[in-house]
Formats: C-alpha cells, sequence, structure tokens
C-alpha cells in the first residue's frame, strides 16, 4: 500500500503525465463523449466505449485509458441532464434524479437542478479521486470480504429504503416493490440455468433491460400523462413555470451541502464494492436525505436534497468503481471488464503490480481523472443555459423529438424489436401508474435489487449447505441486516400511528 | 358495491392479478426446499405476498374516501403505441429513415395541435440530427432502407 | 403539396439507390470472390462486448476489414448463452457479408445444453477457419491446503461435498471442465454459479469458493500476481505463459482436454470462392506475429485450420461435452 509520504510524489508524477497536451485532449474527448452519450436516453457508456474500443488500439495505453475513463464517469454528468429536463433517466443510478429533478424543471428551477448537480457531482468526484489514491488497495481489499451473504443482507437493506422513496401510501409503495422484484425475476435464474418468466421468448432470455423499464415507465408514461393533461392545458404552458434564476440561490447551497457530503461517502463505499455501483449509491442517499430533512414532505415535489445528494453518490460511485477493476483486476460491471479488456489488449494486467510497475498509468489515470471532472463541470455550467432555453421549445415539437430519441436509444442496446414492444407495455403500465397513484421509484428500485439478492441468497444458503445462521454469523452481515431490520421497526412505527389517525381521512395527499 | 376510493381499489385489483400471474407461472418452476431454494420457491412467495398486499389495498379503496380516476387518453396511447411499435417493425423492415418519419408523424398526432408544415419539418430535421449523431457519429448499425 | 413533393423525393431517392446498390451485388454474383466484399461486412458476435470472444473478433476484424478494403462492424447481439446471435447469424443472407464469431459455446455446448435451440451448428453454417483457443486454468484460493492437482484430489476425496467450485454460469465450459475432473478424479466438489468469468473470479480471490476451472484471460494476470495458485492447465500441451503449470493429463489423467475455440462462420450457401478468400486471409491474420502475439497477451493463442477440420472438430467436441452435459444433469431452458 502506498503511505502517505510517497503520495505527494506520486501525485506529482501523475500530474505530470495528466497535463500533458495529448492526455489532457484525450481527457477532453472521453468526457465530451461520454456527457453526450449520457444525455441520450438509453445509449449507456457500455456501448460508446464499445465503439471507440478499435480507436484506442493505436493509442498509447495511458491515452487510451484516460480516454475511456472520461467517457465512463462523464456519462453520470450527462445522465442528470435529461433527468432532470425531461425525466428520462440517461443511465440507471439518474432515475433518483428524475424524482426531485424533474419537478425542479416542472417548477422553473431547472436551473438550479442542473447546477447543484454537476456542483455535487465535480465534489465527489474529487473526494473519489482522492480515495482511490491513498486507500485504493485497502479498499479493495475489503470490497473482496463481500461474499453472498454480505451482498443479501446489503440488497435487502437497500430495498427497506427504498420504501422510504414514496411518498404516498406506504402499503401500496410496498406492493410496488413487490411488483419490481417480480419484474426482476424474468430471465435466466443464475443458481438453476432455468428461464423464468420469459414465455419462451428468447429476447427476455437475459431478463428485462433496465433501459425497457426505465424508458416506458419515466419516459414513455409521462409523456402519455402529460397528453391527456395537454387536452385541457395549452401546450405552451405545460412545461414552463416561470423560469426563475439560472444559478442556485445561497440557500440552495446551504441546503446541499450536507447532501452532497453524505452521499459522497455513500457512494464511495458502494462503488468499490463491485457490482453494486452507481444505482444503489444514489437510492441509498435519496432515502438518507429524506429522513434527515427537516421537512421530508418536500421530498417528490422538488427539494433540492434530493438531487444534490443522489449526483453526488452516483458519481463518487463511478470514480471508486476503478478501484476494484485497477487494484485487483476484477470489473464490477460490464463497462468495467470492457475498459479492462481494453487494458488488456495493451498488454497491461491490472492488479496490484500496476501501482509498482506502470506508476505513470496509474497515477496519471488519477490525476487525469481529477482534470476531467473539472472540465465537466466546466463544460456543463455554461450548458444549463442552453438546457433550460431546451425547455422552451413548445411541447408539441419536444415530445415527438424524445418519443424519436426514446426509440433509438432502446433499439441501440440489443437491436431487438421485442425491446421496442416491451417498452410499449411498460409506457402503459407507467402511465396506469400515474393515474392510480402508484409511484415508479421503488418499484425500479426493487428491479434492479431483487435478482440480485435472490441470487446471493440462494448462493449464501447453498454454499453454506442450507445453513442460515451464516447471516448473523458473519459480522458485515449481521452489520446490514441489523441495519435493515432497525430501518424497518423506524418505518412502520409512525405508521401504526399514522393509520389510526387517518382511517377516515384521504389515504395519502401526493 | 361503492367504490369510494378509485384509485386504490383498481391498484389493488392490478397487484392481486399480478400476484396470481406469477404464482400461476412459478407452479411450472422445481419449488425446492427452504434450505435449497429451486427457481420457483422466491416467486410464488412474491406472488402470495403481493396478491396479500393487493387485497388490503382493494379493503381500502373500498373503505375510505379518494379521488375518481379520470378518463384515459386513449388516442394519445393508440398514436404513440402504434408509432413506437411500428419504429420497432420497420427499423429492420423496410429502415431507419421510414421508421423515424412514421414514429415522428404519428407522435405530433396525438398533441393537441397538429400543423402539417410544422409536422414535416419537424420530422425532416429530427431524421437527419439523429441520421447524424447516431448512424454516422455513433456509427450504429441501422439499415437506412428496406434493402441492404 | 409539401407531402406530395416529399414522397416524391423519397422514390426517386429510392430508384437512384436502388439503381446504384444493383451492378455491384449482381457483379458479385457473376465475378465470385473477385468482386468481394462490396459493402461493409457485418460481423455478429453472440457475446456482450468487452469479453473475450468480443475483443479477438475485434481485433481480427479490425485487421480483416483492412485487407479486404471493407469495413468490417462487429454487431454485438448477447444474450442465452450465446444463442440470440447465433441464431441471428444462421438466418442472415448467405452473400459473405455476414459472418459470426463461433466458439465451443455456441456451436458445440449450446446445441447440447438447451432443450431446444434455433438453430443447427453443422446444417446452417459453413466453417471457415478457427482463429484463436483460449486455455482453461484451475485455480485456487492460496489458503487451500493444496499445491498441485494431486494434493487436491486428495484433499476433495476426504471431504467429499464440502469443498465448492465457482463457475461462470450454468452449463458454462468453466462448469463443464471441472465437472469433468470431477468425474475423472472421483471428486465431489460443489458447483456454485456465478454470472459470468469476473464475478467467478471475485469469488475465489476473495475465498467464498475454493477453486475455479477459469477461462486462462481472466484468471491470468492473478495466477501471475499470486493472488491465486494455478495448479493445473486443461490443455494438452503446457501454456507458454506459465511454463511450471503442468497440464491436467500430465498430472494423472492423460486425454483430458478443455479449451474454448473461437473460428469464423458464414451461414449456409455463402459462396465457395467468398470462403476460400476468407479462409486465406483470416488464417495468415492469425498466424501474423504481432497478432500472435496480442492473443499470447491475453492468453490466448493462435490456432487456425480447415473447414474439413473444423467440422471434425465439431463432431468429437459435441461427444465429449455432450456426455459430461448428460451426467451432470445440466439442461437449459
Amino acid at each position: 500500500m502506498e503511505s502517505f509520504t510517497s503520495l505527494l510524489p506520486n501525485l506529482a508524477l501523475g500530474f505530470q503525465t495528466a497535463v500533458s497536451l495529448q492526455n489532457l485532449t484525450y481527457c477532453f474527448i472521453g468526457v465530451f463523449v461520454g456527457t453526450l452519450v449520457g444525455v441520450l436516453p438509453g445509449i449507456g457508456p457500455l456501448a460508446a466505449i464499445a465503439m471507440l474500443l478499435p480507436a484506442t488500439f493505436n493509442l498509447p495505453p495511458v491515452g487510451a485509458l484516460i480516454m475511456l475513463a472520461g467517457i465512463y464517469y462523464g456519462t453520470q454528468y450527462g445522465g442528470s441532464t435529461t433527468s432532470i429536463l425531461v425525466n428520462l433517466p440517461g443511465e440507471s443510478a439518474s432515475v433518483v434524479t428524475c424524482i426531485d429533478g424533474y419537478q425542479m424543471a416542472k417548477n422553473g428551477r431547472a436551473g438550479p437542478a442542473l447546477a447543484i448537480a454537476a456542483i455535487g457531482s465535480f465534489f465527489a468526484g474529487t473526494v473519489g479521486t482522492i480515495l482511490i489514491a491513498l486507500f485504493g488497495p485497502p479498499l479493495a481489499e475489503i470490497a473482496l470480504k463481500f461474499g453472498a451473504p454480505e451482498y443479501f443482507s446489503l440488497m435487502s437493506m437497500g430495498l427497506i429504503a427504498s420504501a422510504v422513496l414514496a411518498s404516498g401510501s406506504m402499503m401500496k409503495a410496498i406492493a410496488m416493490i413487490f411488483l419490481g422484484l417480480l419484474f426482476g425475476i424474468v430471465g435466466t435464474d443464475v443458481n438453476s440455468g432455468m428461464s423464468r418468466f420469459t414465455f419462451g421468448m428468447s429476447g427476455l432470455a437475459d431478463g428485462l433491460s433496465f433501459v425497457v423499464v426505465a424508458m416506458g415507465l419515466f419516459g414513455f408514461g409521462e409523456i402519455l400523462s402529460n397528453l391527456e393533461k395537454g387536452q385541457e392545458v395549452s401546450s405552451r404552458e405545460l412545461l414552463t413555470k416561470k423560469i426563475d434564476h439560472l444559478y442556485p440561490t445561497w440557500q440552495d447551497l446551504k441546503l446541499s451541502i450536507g447532501p452532497i457530503l453524505r452521499g459522497t461517502s455513500i457512494g464511495a463505499f458502494f462503488g468499490t464494492l463491485p457490482g453494486a455501483g452507481p444505482t444503489i449509491s444514489a437510492f441509498s442517499s435519496y432515502a438518507l436525505e429524506k429522513k434527515m430533512a427537516k421537512h421530508p414532505e418536500e421530498f417528490g415535489k422538488g427539494a433540492i436534497q434530493g438531487v444534490a445528494g443522489p449526483e453526488a453518490a452516483n458519481n463518487a460511485a463511478a470514480q471508486c468503481a476503478f478501484i476494484p477493476t485497477l487494484t485487483l483486476g476484477i470489473p464490477g460491471s460490464g463497462t468495467m471488464a470492457l475498459i479492462l479488456g481494453a487494458l488488456t489488449i495493451q498488454g497491461i494486467a491490472p492488479g496490484p503490480q500496476v501501482m509498482t510497475q506502470r506508476p505513470e498509468l496509474f497515477w496519471g489515470l488519477i490525476a487525469s481523472m481529477w482534470i476531467g471532472n473539472a472540465m465537466l463541470v466546466i463544460l456543463n455550467l455554461p450548458l444549463i443555459g442552453l438546457w433550460v432555453k431546451l425547455l422552451s421549445v413548445p411541447y408539441r415539437i419536444l415530445f415527438p423529438s424524445i418519443m424519436v430519441f426514446m426509440a433509438i436509444g432502446v433499439y441501440s442496446v440489443n437491436n431487438l424489436d421485442l425491446d421496442i414492444y416491451m417498452t410499449v407495455f411498460f409506457g402503459l403500465m407507467g402511465y396506469v401508474f400515474v393515474k392510480l397513484k402508484c409511484e415508479p421509484a421503488p418499484l425500479i428500485l426493487a428491479f434492479v435489487l431483487g435478482p440480485l439478492m435472490e441470487e446471493n441468497l440462494r448462493r449464501a444458503l447453498l454454499i453454506s449447505r442450507g445453513d442460515p445462521t451464516v447471516f448473523f454469523t458473519r459480522p458485515i452481515s449481521a452489520v446490514f441486516l441489523g441495519l435493515t431490520i432497525l430501518l424497518l421497526v423506524v418505518m412502520i412505527l409512525p405508521n401504526i400511528r399514522k393509520k389510526r389517525d387517518v382511517a377516515f381521512r384521504e389515504p395519502d395527499a401526493a | 358495491m361503492n367504490i369510494k376510493g378509485q384509485e386504490d381499489f383498481w391498484a389493488g385489483v392490478m397487484f392481486i392479478s399480478f400476484g396470481a400471474l406469477a404464482i400461476y407461472l412459478s407452479i411450472d418452476y422445481p419449488y425446492g426446499t427452504g434450505a435449497r431454494m429451486g427457481p420457483g420457491y422466491f416467486p410464488t412467495w412474491l406472488g402470495i405476498i403481493m396478491a396479500l398486499l393487493g387485497l388490503g389495498i382493494v379493503v381500502s379503496g373500498l373503505r375510505v374516501e379518494g379521488p375518481k380516476v379520470h378518463r384515459f387518453a386513449f388516442k394519445a396511447i393508440l398514436l404513440l403505441g402504434a408509432g413506437f411499435i411500428f419504429f420497432g417493425w420497420a427499423i429492420d423492415h423496410i429502415g431507419f429513415v421510414a421508421a423515424t418519419v412514421v414514429l415522428t408523424i404519428l407522435s405530433a398526432a396525438a398533441g393537441r395541435e397538429f400543423r402539417y408544415k410544422e409536422v414535416i419539418i419537424m420530422a425532416i430535421c429530427l431524421l437527419i440530427g439523429t441520421w447524424a449523431l447516431f448512424i454516422k457519429g455513433l456509427e450504429l448499425p441501422f439499415p437506412l432502407f428496406w434493402w441492404r | 403539396m409539401v407531402m406530395q413533393n416529399k414522397v416524391a423525393g423519397a422514390v426517386m431517392g429510392a430508384l437512384l439507390a436502388a439503381a446504384g446498390l444493383m451492378p455491384a451485388s449482381a457483379g458479385a454474383q457473376a465475378a465470385g470472390a473477385q468482386a468481394y466484399p462490396t459493402k461493409p461486412i457485418r460481423l455478429i458476435v453472440a457475446f456482450p462486448a468487452g469479453g473475450s470472444t468480443d475483443i479477438i473478433a475485434r481485433l481480427v476484424g479490425q485487421r480483416l476489414g483492412e485487407k479486404l478494403g471493407q469495413q468490417v462492424i462487429v454487431d454485438n447481439r448477447g444474450g442465452a448463452g450465446g444463442t440470440i446471435g447465433t441464431e441471428i447469424a444462421a438466418q442472415a443472407t448467405p452473400d459473405g457479408h455476414t459472418l459470426t464469431m463461433g466458439t465451443t459455446s455456441t456451436h458445440v455446448i449450446a446445441p447440447a445444453a438447451y432443450a431446444k435451440v434455433n438453430y443447427d451448428p453443422v446444417k446452417d453454417f459453413e466453417p471457415i477457419t478457427l482463429v484463436a483457443s483460449t486455455p482453461y486454468l484451475l485455480v485456487l484460493n492460496p489458503g487451500v491446503k493444496a499445491n498441485n492437482l494431486k494434493e487436491f484430489v486428495a484433499l476433495a476425496k476426504s471431504q467429499p461435498g464440502k469443498l465448492n467450485f465457482a463457475s461462470a454460469g450454468t452449463g458454462s465450459t468453466t462448469q463443464l471442465a471441472m465437472e469433468m475432473l470431477n468425474r475423472a478424479a472421483g471428486m465431489d466438489i460443489v458447483h456454485i454459479p456465478y454470472n459470468g468469468n469476473g464475478p467467478a473470479g471475485a469469488a475465489v480471490l476473495g475465498g467464498q469458493v475454493q477453486a475455479l476451472f477459469g477461462s486462462m484471460p481472466a484468471v491470468l494476470p492473478h495466477a501471475q500476481a499470486g493472488r491465486l495458485r494455478a495448479i493445473a492447465v486443461g490443455t494438452s500441451k503446457r501454456s507458454p505463459a506459465l511454463p511450471n503449470v503442468p497440464t491436467v493429463a500430465e498430472s494423472g489423467y492423460p486425454g483430458f482436454e478443455v479449451s474454448l475455440w473461437l473460428g469464423f462462420f458464414a451461414p449456409k450457401g455463402t459462396p465457395k470462392p467468398v470462403l476460400a478468400k476468407l479462409q486465406t486471409e483470416l488464417t495468415a491474420i492469425a498466424n501474423s506475429p504481432d497478432m500472435k502475439a496480442q492473443f499470447e497477451k491475453n492468453g490466448a493463442s493462435a490456432v487456425t485450420n480447415t473447414p474439413a477440420e473444423m467440422g471434425q472438430l465439431m463432431k468429437s467436441e459435441l461427444d465429449k461435452y455432450g456426455k459430461v452435459i448428460k451426467a451432470a444433469g445440466i439442461v437449459l431452458k
């Protein structure tokens, strides 16, 4: 492990490498493409990196890595833009940003939302970079200690936390969680190899694509809902209330400091765990902020903490996802596997030796990550004015464009027409959910976490040969399970009291 | 039967249906035991719990006042759905150009206002823009027309 | 009126384009391989981007495109163990402009393990040549008290049903390789499936399981770094990357051979001159020194052969893996 004494000379080496004109250019290309790809719904970093991969074969390894990394964390920045502007999550982690970010945009506060998202992401990116530099290898070692029981307990905690996401009826939120779990079952069961809920369609054999579900529920459903309202309201008034300041107020900034700090910690923690990642970081941050806020009822209606926290969380997670990849050679996700592949082609075997054998690669990358984050903030902040102007486009022109972008985005994932049809199905469901006041956020989180939870539950029992105490005897798992039970209690208690009070009043005000 | 809370009532019905469907589909999968769960274990229980939750929500819908569920925007559903479905079929059979243009037009038709000239211009602009961005820029392998 | 003009324009465009394309394709049919290829070639890879199959496909595809003068575009159609993409490739137009990267998984294991597969690996395809083969490496978590295969087998036999091995998924070669060893040595090591080579590697690194018969590209770096102990390699000859690791065959199980081969296939009916040209080019590419070096960096080795040999290989492997699949009771639906 690199100690603090060697940190400064290492960073010096890193910055020296990173600020060469060549590497700065690669960094810029990477973050630019990343932002663009993040803004486009459906097309994620995986597709972008896959496309640019052949180009990197001819680049020097440092430059290639810098560029690919730039694309990766750049997409997190871009993903928040569409989430806030048109309720379309560009990335799975951006779903959370949709909840309050889009409401803020509807209230004319798209500017502050976008700004806080960028600022929070930059802070998180900086911290993430420092964490990798200082604690990379030990953090990765801890991540390795996470076996099936630990993941199961972690996911359970995340699921309970997601019930907190809902602002309306608790019972409906829990039902939505279960529905999300059921949608997550669609596909091949890892532990037995059997296809479930696929109706014989091979396109479903690997499960429902997140893009399909998210586009359908959030994008399509929202458009249908808007069009319904549009029958009465003139389309011009639909999206543009009076546009407030373009930039956040002092009040906004004050409110955001806590969430950004907390979100960064959460993101750094989850990002290091292979497989967990930005999505669960963002959701956990949201749940935490909601519980900690002085006015939790504002959440879901445009609370800036609901944007600041999750955005910091998902960016921190994206940065820290490099930790297991670089220090251990274990990719935490498909995108990381691609980057790893690119490195391998370049002849670099990631692992602990990378830090010692190719220090300019490791530290150059770290330095360029920080530079990349800085570039992204510089890129994105001035663009806010442009994005907000985009919102003033009449809805009758805006929504067909969204439809086209959605269609292309969905189709580009697998080139499967089935995906498009499924998106229509989820669009209908999304619309029905809006009409019946069922919130989609808990469903999507359950959809993402559910399969991981079941897979790890069965795997843990398989390894322990059927012994359920393993969840409590392993310390890390016990901690998370304890937290889960605590959360459950904290949630149910006030509800029991509330139910007695509101027995004959309106069930929910959302 | 006076449905006091329509939203809850129909939401509950929906949940019960999904739960029942889950249980029905899971019968085909091996159940296993608590210690060695088969693929059917988890979904069966999910379905049962969800059906029960749905029942609770239905009951709440019958007893507690709630807002009415207003008319559905059928025209929008039909047009947007048709446009999207057409895109999914067309892009591999008659090409990106046709798919995009038809989707644009059908979507626009679902709006409250439909101005011919505007829609045509928008369709052309969208087509050129997306072609430049996705097919030229990102090199997505979409066939443009129906011949290869 | 705007509508009419637009329609007229579209028709004109269509006619012109069709006219432009027609002579080229007619020429390809008439002149055979001389005019091939006349447009970009679509290389279907039935696995997600970033995996070892994809990387090798991209490496070779890029070089092939340079040699043929037309771009080779990789089309990732992952899913269902490689069957989705392979099915699409089987149904493509056999004019030489659609090819696919077939592997042991798509053309031997999937047809044997899946209850229903919508293609026939022999009848629907023309094999062209292999380009690479990746060995499998038996690695242990360093905490396991066994330094070679003999000791490991003894350890496993003394604790039947106690040890665990990871695999990249039910029906994957990583599982089949281990099951074959299980049967050959009389061991009973329990199978714990994971979702791909990455998580399987992480599991054995972290000690959640004791062993993994992993794909070389995925586990080689860890073995070289000492984080995993490599005790045997599954090919019939030792791997140049790890010359000190004996083969399973040497360690007491002669005839044991498990490796993943990757090769190029075209849909049935592709004209013979096109196939011949591809075979020549691909063989040259795979045997070129820099491509060989690239493969070796990834733990793979360049292999080439003829279509006839490929057919033979598929037949013998179908037999070999079919037995293991049946014995292990693997049925994928």
